[in-house]
C-alpha cells in the first residue's frame, strides 16, 4: 500500500523531467544527430551535376575521393600543417602559461583577461588584423626590408596562414596548459631546487613531465581546432591554400557537389577519431 | 622563495608573446583612425573617414542589427531552455544521465566546418535557409551546449540543503525553484547568457552556410567585405566588436568573476 | 490504520524502516519523543541518524512504518505541509537574501501579512541577539552568527518539532560551548520539542534530556545522559560513550567472572560464557593511598607502565598480565608519588563493573 502511495508522485516527477528536457532534446536532435547521421549517408549518396542528389548507395565518393592525388594531398597537407601549426602553438604559449601560473592577485586576473579577450573576439577581427600586419607593404615586410634583408611574401600563401592561426589557437592551448599545471606544486621546483638541480634540469626533470597532461589535452585541442580552421586559411590563403575545410565549403557551396563535401566531411571526424584515440594512448602512457 | 623569482630573459620573452597575441586585436584600434584609402599600417593620416563609412554602410548596418536581434533572441531563448534542462540533469538522478548530457553537449565536439554543412543540408530540404528562424535554431544548436555546460556546474555546485530548508519552511517544489533555486543561480545565469551572446553574436562558419542576399549577419558580412577588399572599413568595425565584447566580459566579471566563468 | 498516541508523547517513529535494494540502512526502528523533550540521536558517521532526522522532516522517504506527530500520522504528508523547524549541518541560509528576509521566508509560506512577518522575525532574532545584523546578507556573518540565523528560521514559524543535524560541527571549540548552552536555553524557554542529531557525546550528554544511541540503523539504547553513561546497554554504547577499559573475560557454569587472570564482581548478571568486562577509568583507584579510604569489591594487582599528568587528572597505564589498564586519578597535592614501574594495586566496586556477553570484538 505504502508503495501505491507514492507512486503517482514519482511519476508525475518523471512526466515533468521529460517536459522539461525535451526542448533541448528536440534541438539536439533535429539540429545535431540528424544533420550528422544524414551528412554520412550523403557520402554515400551520387551527386547531380549543378547540385541535388540521387538517392543511391555508392562507394563512388570514397572510392574517387582515395585514388584522386589532389585529395590525397589535401588530407596530408592539412594534417601535416595542423601538426606544425599545433606544436609551434605550443612552444609560444608554454611560457606564457608557466608565468601565469607563478603569478598571482590581481596581475593574474589582469593577465587571464588578457589571453582570454582574444578568445571572445571574432575569427573574422583577428585575421583581419593579421592581414593588416603580413600585407606586403605593412609593419612586418617594412621592418623586414627595412634592416636591408629581401621581402618575403607573407601573405595569401601558407606562411600568413601559419602565423595567424598559431596566434588565433594560442587562448586555447595556454587555457588547457593552465588546467593541466594545477598539480604543479611549486614546493616540488624548490625541492628539485635545493636538492643541487640546475633551473634548466628543473625544468627538463620536474616541470615539464608534470605538465605533460596539459600539454597533452592543449595539443589535441589545437589539432583539432587547426584541422578545421576555416576563416584564417580562407582570408589569408587568398584562394591558393588548399586545406580540407576550405575545400569542403567550396565543395558545398561553390560546386554544390554536396556528397564530396560530405564525405570530406566525414574524413575530418575520422581525422578527429585518429588525434583523440592518439591522444588516449599518450595519457594511457603517462599513467 | 627566491628560486621563483622570473628572470629577465623569461619576462622579456613573455611579454614578446604577449605582444604576439594581441597584435591583431590592438592593431585595429589605431588602424581604423586611418585617413589611407587603402589597408597601410602605419597610416599616412588620421581621420574618422571610415567610422563614418561604416556608419553609411547601410548593409552594414542592417547585418549588424540582424546580428544583434539574433544574438539577444538566441541568447534568451538558451537560458530559457538550458536552465529546466540542467536542473532536471543535476537534480534528478535517471538512468541514462551521463549518457544524455553528453549527447547534449556533443555539438560543441564538432567542428563547425563539418556541423555548418550538416545543418545546411537538412535545412534546404526545410526551407530554413537565409531565415531568421533557421539561424536561430542552428545557433541554438551551438549555443544550448555551453549555456547547459556553465548552469550544470552552478547547479550542482550549489548548497542543496537551501533547497531542502526553503521545503522544510513550507516552501512548495515551484516556490523553491522561483525563489530559491533561480535567484541562487543568478550568477551562472548571466555568465552563460554572457557566453551565448558572444557565441552567436560571433558565430560566422556555421552562419556562412545559412545565409545569403536576403538575410546576413555581421561576422559574415565583414568576412566577406574582407575577403572581396581590404581597407581600413573593417578595423572600425572590429574596434567597435572589440569594444562590445569587452563590455560584456566585464558584466560577467561583475557577476561572478571571469576566472569562474570560462577557465573551468 | 488506527494510530494509538500516549498522552505526553509527541512524536512516534513506529517500525521505519529504510531499504536501497537489497540493502536494509534501516530495519526497523521504534521511538517515541515526549512533548518539549529534546532527543539526542547520537552515533558514529553511517549508523542512519541523519537519514532518520531527514525522514522526520520528510527530506527522505522511509521504505515502510510511520511517523506520527501529535496523533496525526504524516507519514505520506510532503515536506512543505509538515510544520517542522530544521536547522541544517551547513546552515543553508538563502545566500541572496540578508538575515531579515531569511528568517521572514517560513512566515511569507504560511501567508502572514508582510508586517506582522516583520515584526516576529524582529522578535526571533532579538531572541538570538542578532537584531542589529537583520540587514546584512549571510555570507557577512561569523559561523556562530548564521548558526543563530538559522536557528531564529526555524523557530520563528513556531514549528511543532525542531530538528537539528549537527548544528555545532561547523564552528569552532569555544563558539561550540556557548552555542550549546544557547541552543538548550531556547528549546527550554520555547518548550518545543526538539530532536538533535550528532556524533559528539559531550554534545548528546549535555544538551539532551535523553539519548538515543544508534549503531547500524538500530537503536542500542534509548535513555537519559546518566542512564546511557552509568548503564550502558551494551557493550558499543559503554565504549561509545564515555572512555571505557576493556578486558576479556568468561563467566562459567557455576556463574563466577574471571577476568585480568583473577576472580571479580560484578552487579550484572550474564549467562555463563566469553564475556567483555568494562571499568570506566576514573572509577578505578589506586589502593592504600594515603587518605584513601575507599573500598573496592574488585582489587587487581599490576604495574604502572606509564604516567601522563593533565592539569587536574592524572593518567595512568596499570600492566595487568596481558591487559593495560588506565586509572584516572584526581590530582591531589598529600598523594604518595606513584612512578613507572612501582606496583600498585587497582580498585574499584562491583557495580562500576560492566559485563556484557560475547567475546568482544
Amino acid at each position: 500500500m505504502s508503495a501505491a502511495a507514492t507512486l503517482p508522485r514519482q511519476w508525475r516527477n518523471g512526466e515533468l523531467a521529460v517536459m522539461l528536457l525535451l526542448p533541448i532534446a528536440l534541438i539536439n536532435a533535429i539540429g545535431f544527430i540528424l544533420p550528422v547521421l544524414n551528412l554520412a549517408r550523403y557520402s554515400f549518396n551520387k551527386s547531380r551535376i549543378g547540385g541535388g542528389i540521387e538517392n543511391v548507395f555508392t562507394w563512388d565518393n570514397w572510392a574517387g575521393l582515395l585514388s584522386d592525388p589532389f585529395y590525397l594531398e589535401l588530407v596530408f597537407n592539412s594534417v601535416w600543417i595542423s601538426l606544425a601549426i599545433t606544436l609551434t602553438t605550443l612552444v609560444v604559449s608554454y611560457p606564457i602559461a608557466l608565468y601565469l601560473h607563478r603569478s598571482t592577485g590581481s596581475w593574474r586576473t589582469f593577465l587571464t583577461v588578457l589571453v582570454i579577450s582574444p578568445l571572445l573576439t571574432s575569427a573574422v577581427v583577428r585575421t583581419y588584423g593579421w592581414i593588416a600586419i603580413l600585407v606586403d607593404d605593412g609593419p612586418v615586410v617594412s621592418a623586414i626590408k627595412a634592416v636591408g634583408l629581401p621581402a618575403p611574401s607573407l601573405m595569401f600563401n601558407i606562411k600568413g596562414v601559419f602565423i595567424g592561426l598559431t596566434e588565433i589557437l594560442m587562448p586555447y592551448m595556454i587555457l588547457a596548459l593552465m588546467a593541466g599545471f594545477g598539480r604543479l606544486d611549486p614546493r616540488v621546483e624548490e625541492a628539485a631546487r635545493t636538492l643541487g638541480a640546475t633551473p634548466s634540469r628543473t625544468f627538463l626533470k620536474v616541470i615539464l613531465p608534470l605538465t605533460l597532461p596539459g600539454i597533452a589535452l592543449g595539443c589535441l585541442l589545437c589539432f583539432v581546432l587547426a584541422v578545421s580552421s576555416f576563416i584564417t586559411p580562407k582570408l589569408m590563403g587568398g584562394g591558393r591554400v588548399f586545406l580540407l575545410a576550405t575545400e569542403i565549403y567550396d565543395q558545398a557551396i561553390v560546386t554544390l557537389n554536396w556528397p564530396l563535401a560530405s564525405t570530406l566531411s566525414i574524413l575530418v571526424l575520422i581525422v578527429f577519431g585518429a588525434a583523440l584515440w592518439a591522444y588516449s594512448a599518450v595519457l594511457r602512457r603517462l599513467d | 622563495m627566491e628560486i621563483h623569482k622570473t628572470t629577465w630573459p623569461m619576462r622579456i620573452l613573455v611579454f614578446v608573446l604577449f605582444a604576439y597575441l594581441l597584435a591583431p586585436v590592438l592593431l585595429v584600434f589605431p588602424l581604423s583612425f586611418s585617413g589611407d584609402q587603402v589597408l597601410r599600417f602605419p597610416p599616412t593620416f588620421w581621420s574618422t573617414r571610415w567610422y563614418e563609412a561604416l556608419f553609411a554602410n547601410s548593409q552594414m548596418l542592417k547585418a549588424f542589427w540582424t546580428s544583434l536581434s539574433l544574438a539577444a533572441i538566441v541568447t534568451a531563448l538558451s537560458i530559457v531552455i538550458a536552465v529546466p534542462a540542467a536542473y532536471v540533469m543535476t537534480r534528478l538522478k535517471f538512468l541514462g544521465r551521463d549518457l544524455l548530457f553528453n549527447l547534449f553537449t556533443a555539438p560543441l565536439l564538432l567542428p563547425t566546418i563539418v556541423l555548418g554543412l550538416a545543418i545546411l543540408i537538412v535545412f534546404a530540404s526545410f526551407g530554413l535557409l537565409a531565415t531568421m528562424q533557421g539561424l536561430v535554431f542552428a545557433h541554438l544548436v551551438v549555443t544550448l551546449p555551453y549555456a547547459l555546460r556553465v548552469l550544470a556546474v552552478s547547479l550542482s555546485t550549489q548548497d542543496r540543503a537551501c533547497e531542502e530548508a526553503a521545503r522544510t519552511l513550507g516552501a512548495k517544489p515551484l516556490t523553491v525553484f522561483f525563489r530559491v533555486t533561480v535567484p541562487m543561480l543568478t550568477p551562472g545565469i548571466v555568465a552563460a547568457a554572457a557566453l551565448c551572446f558572444l557565441v552567436s553574436f560571433d558565430e560566422v562558419v556555421i552562419t556562412l552556410f545559412l545565409t545569403g542576399p536576403r538575410i546576413s549577419t555581421l561576422p559574415v558580412e565583414l568576412y566577406n567585405y574582407v575577403y572581396n577588399q581590404a581597407d581600413p572599413l573593417v578595423a572600425a568595425a572590429s574596434a567597435l566588436l572589440i569594444l562590445l565584447t569587452l563590455g560584456v566580459i566585464m558584466v560577467v566579471e561583475r557577476a561572478m568573476g571571469l576566472g569562474k566563468a570560462f577557465v573551468k | 490504520m488506527p494510530v494509538s498516541s500516549a498522552p505526553e508523547e509527541h512524536l512516534r517513529l513506529q517500525n521505519i524502516g529504510v531499504s536501497f535494494g537489497n540493502v536494509n540502512v534501516i530495519p526497523s526502528l521504534d521511538l517515541s519523543v515526549r512533548k518539549g523533550e529534546m532527543v539526542a540521536f547520537l552515533g558514529p558517521s553511517g549508523c542512519g541518524k541523519t537519514t532518520t532526522l531527514r525522514i522526520i522532516a520528510g527530506l527522505n522517504t522511509p521504505s515502510r512504518g510511520h511517523i506520527v506527530v501529535g496523533g496525526r500520522d504524516i507519514t505520506r504528508l510532503p515536506i512543505h505541509d509538515r510544520d517542522i523547524g530544521m536547522v541544517f549541518q551547513s546552515y543553508a541560509l538563502f545566500p541572496h537574501m540578508n538575515v531579515s528576509r531569511n528568517v521572514q521566508f517560513g512566515l511569507q509560506m504560511r501567508n502572514v501579512s508582510g508586517r506582522e512577518a516583520e515584526e516576529r522575525a524582529g522578535r526571533a532574532l532579538e531572541m538570538v541577539q542578532l537584531s542589529h545584523l537583520a540587514h546584512r546578507k549571510p555570507k557577512e556573518l561569523s559561523g556562530g552568527q548564521q548558526q543563530r540565523v538559522a536557528l531564529a528560521r526555524a523557530l520563528v514559524i513556531q514549528p511543532s518539532i525542531l530538528l537539528l543535524d549537527e548544528p555545532l560541527s561547523n564552528l569552532d571549540a569555544k563558539l561550540r560551548d556557548e552555542m550549546r548552552v544557547q541552543i538548550r536555553a531556547l528549546q527550554q524557554e520555547s518548550g518545543i520539542t526538539a530532536v538533535f542529531v550528532t556524533h559528539d557525546q559531550v554534545e548528546a550528554l549535555s544538551m539532551c534530556d535523553r539519548v538515543v544511541v544508534m549503531r547500524n540503523g538500530h537503536v542500542e539504547q534509548f535513555g537519559t545522559p546518566t542512564e546511557v553513561y552509568e548503564r550502558p546497554a551494551t557493550a558499543f554504547v559503554a565504549n561509545f560513550v564515555g572512555r571505557t577499559n576493556k578486558l576479556k573475560g568468561k563467566i562459567g557454569s557455576d556463574g563466577v567472572l574471571s577476568a585480568a587472570g583473577q576472580q571479580l564482581h560484578s552487579a550484572t548478571t550474564v549467562a555463563p560464557g566469553a564475556v567483555e568486562v568494562l571499568v570506566r577509568p576514573h572509577r578505578i583507584h589506586l589502593q592504600g593511598q594515603a587518605g584513601d579510604t575507599r573500598e573496592a569489591d574488585n582489587k587487581v594487582k599490576g604495574t604502572v607502565s606509564g604516567l601522563t599528568f593533565v592539569g587536574d587528572l592524572v593518567q595512568y597505564g596499570v600492566r595487568v598480565g596481558d591487559d593495560e589498564i588506565v586509572v584516572e586519578e584526581a590530582t591531589r597535592r598529600e598523594r604518595r608519588p606513584v612512578g613507572v614501574g612501582d606496583s600498585v594495586v587497582l580498585g574499584w566496586s562491583a557495580e562500576d563493573t560492566l559485563v556484557y556477553p560475547g567475546g568482544g570484538q
